[in-house]
């Protein structure tokens, strides 16, 4: 489980004034049925992490799927 | 020809996972007769600019895995962004599972023979658009916005993004891509004399930020404002009647892709997405039978360098090359990637494309254009006694199996004995597709290719493409 706290706590000390994060891990299946058959099947899980910022009126909000450290540092750095 | 840069340092994210994605084919290909893995790496920044002030700036990864198995005649769609061994092979073993119980509801899935392919290919920046900041591609749209401030409502949109892919499968096809495409979306709104008019455009190109230097976005739009404001002083509407049609390469190309590229789809053909994107009113049976004028010739060509649409392979690995869909009036080919290849007894013309690692591949087009004919676009002009020129369009319609639409005009002009009179407020024009096409009896030399982004799928895919052509000259049809 990645820390969402300490992810909130960096982009603060950046000196933001609002920091919203949003984590989700997403499991799903899916069927498709096409003219009464099954054309498809859809196994899907995902995880990914949304930051919103603002600072000075500013909103700036990136979103990531790859949630090793180095990915998050750097999204960390780009705001 | 086209030249791909191999630049082989560029595979970054490639180098990075392909351990991964032979990983999933491997352990997927012990269990599955037929199996396929994409990995698919994007990194994209966008930026939003209303009525000159810079709304949201935006930057996201994504990163995954997308697999499509077939087991026993059954197709399955596994997507994982999580690169654990351990959890990449519990969801292949549920999703082969879930693929395997269909059991006798399913439709047996085929594929076309194809030739295994094995490339690397790559599309340069010469400016990358990653080394430029936030604020500067703020302040280049900012310029753009100060420009038109004339104008009632204002909207920009900046997107770029680079998009590195790795296609391997169990037949042996291997293709590593990378590909960075920008794009500027803009939508204003004028009101003068009691009347309103919207216009929006997309301006598109695989590369780098060179292409939003070359597309002078400042001096274009200006320009396109002050023709607006004419149309909406000037313009008169037009006494409906059947009349003789002149269409720029903006109205072309709509009419191309929606009702020439959608239709030829060979999945709405089949019915496989029609409770999402539609059907079709061509069938299998249409095939070199007649559905325009001798003149006609629509193709559907992925391998423009630089294009919106360019791709050299597509999503299942098939070698790209230019589809002749309309040919001297005759329907030529359609868009097919190898399930619907099979299904119609023939080979796939490198149609599959998906948007994100997590879709699976649906037929798509690429750059879908009319193609140039021998008249200058006075010579069209010269030959209508009375008409209409659409230079541009605000608005179109089509119906769900892309027979009967309708395409409303942006700035247009009256024709008269052969000269442009004055100004045409947003003249329309409904016609069916056959007649549409049948009613061309000249095409233009000039030729010019515009961006957009086309939707279809559950869930909606967003692909880049071009659609275009030269000037057309349609007879006697209803103008309202």
């Amino acid at each position: 489980m990645i820390e969402l706290e300490k992810i909130k706590d960096k982009l603060l000390s950046k000196g933001m004034d609002d920091v919203v994060i949003h984590f989700s891990c997403q499991e799903g299946v899916q069927i498709k049925f096409v003219n009464n058959k099954v054309v498809k099947t859809g196994s899907e899980l995902t995880e990914s992490v949304s930051v919103f910022v603002a600072k000075d009126k500013k909103i700036a909000m990136t979103s990531l799927n790859d949630l090793s450290d180095a990915a998050i540092n750097k999204a960390i750095r780009s705001f | 020809m086209i030249k791909a840069n191999y630049l082989k340092n560029q595979f970054i994210f490639v180098l990075m996972y392909e351990d991964i994605v032979e990983f999933c084919v491997n352990y997927a290909s012990k269990k599955a007769d037929f199996v396929e893995a994409r990995l698919d790496v994007s990194r994209s920044e966008g930026f939003v600019l209303k009525n000159g002030v810079a709304e949201v700036s935006a930057c996201s990864t994504s990163r995954g895995i997308g697999l499509r198995i077939i087991d026993n005649g059954a197709l399955g769609f596994i997507a994982i962004n999580d690169f654990n061994k351990n959890k990449i092979k519990n969801l292949i073993d549920k999703g082969i599972k879930v693929t395997g119980g269909i059991g006798k509801i399913k439709k047996e899935i085929n594929f076309s023979e194809e030739k295994t392919n094995k490339a690397n290919y790559t599309v340069k920046q010469k400016k990358n658009f990653f080394d430029l900041s936030a604020d500067e591609k703020i302040k280049s749209l900012l310029e753009v916005d100060k420009t038109i401030r004339d104008v009632n409502t204002r909207y920009f949109s900046l997107q770029v993004n680079e998009t590195e892919k790795y296609l391997l499968n169990s037949e042996g096809t291997k293709i590593k891509s990378v590909i960075p495409r920008i794009s500027v979306y803009y939508l204003l709104t004028l009101l003068a004399n009691k009347k309103s008019m919207q216009r929006y455009w997309d301006f598109g190109a695989c590369g780098g930020w060179e292409f939003f230097e070359k597309w002078n976005l400042r001096e274009k739009i200006r320009k396109e404002v002050d023709d607006l404001k004419q149309v909406m002083e000037k313009g008169k509407k037009i006494n409906p009647g059947k009349m003789d049609l002149i269409v720029d390469p903006e109205v072309t190309g709509i009419m191309a892709h929606e009702s020439v590229g959608h239709p030829y789809e060979a999945d709405r053909i089949l019915g496989r997405e029609s409770a999402q994107a539609g059907e079709s009113f061509v069938n299998h049976e249409m095939l070199n039978t007649k559905i325009g004028s001798k003149v006609v010739n629509v193709v559907d060509d992925p391998t423009i360098p630089n294009s919106f649409g360019f791709y050299l392979y597509d999503d299942e690995g098939v070698k790209a090359r230019k589809r002749k869909l309309i040919k001297n009036g005759m329907i030529n080919e359609f868009l097919h990637n190898r399930q619907t290849a099979f299904d119609m007894g023939t080979k796939s013309n490198g149609s599959a494309r998906a948007c994100a690692y997590n879709v699976e591949n649906l037929v798509r087009m690429a750059n879908t254009f009319v193609e140039k004919g021998d008249h200058t676009r006075e010579e069209l002009i010269e030959g209508v006694k009375k008409g209409v020129l659409m230079r541009n369009f605000v608005e179109w319609n089509i119906d769900d199996v892309r027979l009967n639409q309708k395409y409303t005009a942006c700035v247009a002009y009256l024709i008269e004995k052969g000269e442009i009179k004055g100004l045409v407020f947003e003249p329309t024009i409904e016609i069916t597709t056959p007649k549409l096409w049948s009613s061309i009896d000249a095409i233009g030399k000039n030729f010019e290719l515009h961006s957009a982004t086309c939707g279809k799928g559950e869930p909606m895919q967003g692909i880049p493409v071009f659609h275009g052509g030269p000037s057309m000259r349609l007879r006697n049809v209803m103008i309202k």
